[in-house]
């Protein structure tokens, strides 16, 4: 026992004694002003922009940021708490831009923007920092993007692929559905190496604490980290929260790996940016928004990237999510990050409600690099697919007045009822590529035609039960390779048959 | 156009600069008139602590704190009046002494917008950090 308290005595002494203490000369200024999170600060004749500057109160150190370096004053936003924060308080420079702690322990961990934890768990412990602010990779660094990203959802995989390095923005109104793309886009990643980190910005805490425990039960916190700035934080934390999150994404980006990052949502992040800003006395600009609201986003999404082999091959998927009032999508912030992003997926409240969920509008959403990621299997039945619903569309508005039609019209009418059915899917039920090429392959061949509209979702999943006991060699090839090759179509075709051969509910058609 | 304090603060110094003690007065009354003609008397504050930073840079002279525990003596104030002299080329150094309990130990250097914390405290904060790490 003795032995014991001597070797930790011993182990104290000789850490103590490792210590080297450097005096060194910093800036410092003195609080001139202080209110609504932002201090206004004279002295500080060196200060960098975004430093870290030390606040020394009474109640010990707070911390903040200097964004405003003007002729003789900084305006500084303060990192959290600022009620101890006094006029003629002392302010020292760090001499460092802000950082966040980075690593492999973030990951299964629920963080606040400045990596200390939020779960209650114990401290996170990381011998990495990384600048939260870092210019995105440049051209000679990047490449196309050429492998897919699985949401595991029908009407997107299929429509608006999404490949790995891409930035795909998910827009629509609130109470759409727009968290629950993003959250089964990551629990699909499950077994696909693909680390994944949600941002939220200004969300209820309730609806976070719901969102960590579904990832948590469906085991989807080995490889996702959650990173918190809640409704109740200061707008600080907000601004910083998605720019930290890209920094620990940006970790695993540069050993390698591929990241899907999640930011919940940018419209929250711009109005914190705004309130800011304004405090700031910058001048507002259209929607009170301030002049760099567009360089906002731009530099944040910017940093998703494809990087080439030689520069290890990672990537950071993006998939930025914005809230529309009232389905506005010409409003200043939803222009300026649709014109950022490589495509948007627009939720339709109007399909929503008609039960069609999840509610992705094919005509408005588009990929603009993803289909060149899609697998060949995919890519072979579903550039059919997206024609036919479009010219579904356009029929059906037209159809409505007429009661007569000819054949062919009432032919594609049938067809595309059938594909909407298709596209319904419940939350937290991702498919695999194999399934989804089944179930595409069936639509285009015309298989599903003389199913009922309403038996359609049963006929699927009975079919795909049935396919997956009589052809899962099919299905394993196409997982593997994402080729469909002609004797694999017509084996699925056969099975499809025979399947067809024992449900009792087909109509015949004339 | 609304004057600004520091525009007073340079006017001042301008208006000061070679002027005997006698003069200065009489020049300091007018000012103050010119200030209650423009209705701006109430930036008096602002335009003294404007004045104060001209006129350090005008005369070359910083000014310096010093917090110990105990009062320091003759040779080591003047070791560190030179100390600021070589590090901030002033020609001449204000040199406030300061006791504080609360350092424990060693001293604090503060002059212009630098500070050099040489404390007890602040080198057993260092080792708390370093240990939690």
């Amino acid at each position: 026992m003795s032995n014991t308290k001597d070797f930790i005595v011993e182990q104290l002494k000789t850490q103590i004694a490792n210590y080297k203490s450097e005096a060194e000369e910093k800036n410092f200024g003195r609080v001139i002003e202080i209110g609504d999170g932002i201090a206004r600060v004279s002295g500080l004749s060196e200060v960098m922009m975004s430093e870290m500057l030390e606040f020394k109160t009474d109640e010990g150190s707070v911390y903040g940021v200097a964004l405003n370096l003007e002729e003789d004053s900084v305006g500084v936003v303060i990192l959290g708490e600022y009620n101890a924060i006094k006029e003629g308080d002392e302010v020292i420079s760090q001499k460092r831009i802000l950082q966040v702690p980075v690593g492999e322990n973030i990951i299964g961990r629920v963080v606040d923007p400045l990596g200390k934890a939020k779960d209650g768990k114990e401290d996170i412990r990381t011998d990495k920092f990384y600048p939260i602010e870092k210019v995105a990779p440049g051209v000679i660094t990047r490449q196309s993007v050429n492998q897919p990203l699985q949401t595991g959802i029908k009407a997107i995989d299929s429509m608006v692929p999404i490949g790995r390095g891409q930035r795909e923005l998910i827009i629509g109104d609130r109470q759409i559905g727009k968290t629950a793309i993003a959250i089964d886009t990551i629990i699909n990643q499950k077994g696909k190496n693909v680390k994944c980190i949600y941002v939220a910005i200004g969300q209820k805490e309730s609806k976070v604490a719901n969102i960590v425990a579904k990832l948590e039960e469906a085991g989807a916190m080995d490889y996702t980290a959650v990173v918190l700035a809640g409704a109740s934080d200061t707008a600080s934390l907000l601004y910083i929260a998605p720019y930290a999150g890209c920094a620990m994404a940006e970790y695993f980006l540069d050993k390698g790996e591929d990241v899907l990052i999640v930011y919940d949502d940018l419209s929250k992040h711009a109005v914190a940016y705004r309130e800011m800003s304004l405090l700031l006395r910058r001048p507002p600009g259209r929607e009170a928004y301030p002049g760099d609201v567009f360089y906002l986003h731009s530099r944040l999404l910017e940093r998703a990237c494809r990087l080439n082999q030689d520069y290890g091959g990672g990537s950071i998927t993006a998939l930025p999510i914005i809230e529309t009032q009232a389905g506005d999508v010409s409003a200043y912030i939803p222009t300026n990050v649709i014109s950022i992003t490589d495509g948007q997926i627009y939720l339709d409240p109007d399909m929503f409600n008609k039960g069609n969920r999840p509610a992705v509008d094919a005509g408005i959403s588009v990929s603009r690099v993803g289909s060149s990621a899609q697998t060949k299997a995919m890519k072979k039945v579903a550039s059919k697919i997206k024609l036919e619903i479009a010219q579904y569309r356009e029929l059906a508005a037209f159809a409505q007045f007429s009661s007569d039609l000819d054949k062919d019209t009432k032919a594609k009418l049938n067809r595309g009822a059938r594909l909407v059915e298709l596209f319904k899917q419940t939350q937290y039920s991702a498919m695999s590529v194999s399934d989804q090429v089944f179930v595409f392959f069936s639509a285009i061949k015309g298989l599903l035609d003389d199913v009922p509209v309403e038996k359609i979702s049963l006929f699927e999943k009975d079919m795909l039960a049935y396919l997956h006991d009589q052809i899962s060699d099919v299905a394993e090839s196409i997982d593997k390779t994402g080729k469909l090759e002609e004797a694999e179509e017509e084996k699925i075709k056969k099975a499809i048959m025979d399947f067809k051969d024992t449900v009792d509910y087909l109509v015949s058609l004339e | 156009m609304k004057i600004k304090a520091k525009q007073y603060a340079l006017a001042l110094l301008e208006l000061l600069k070679d002027k005997k003690e006698k003069e200065i007065s009489g020049c300091l009354d007018k000012f103050i008139k010119a200030l209650i003609q423009n209705n701006q008397i109430s930036q008096i504050d602002k335009i003294l602590d404007f004045f104060n930073i001209y006129w350090n840079k005008e005369k070359s002279e910083i000014d310096a704190e010093v917090s110990s525990v105990e009062a320091l003596d003759k040779h080591s104030l003047k070791e560190i009046s030179g100390y600021i002299q070589t590090k901030s080329q002033a020609q001449k150094v204000n040199l406030i002494e300061r006791q504080d309990k609360e350092i424990l130990g060693g001293m604090v250097l503060k002059y212009g917008d630098k500070i050099l914390d040489n404390s007890v405290r602040a080198r057993l904060r260092g080792v708390k950090a370093e240990m939690l790490k």
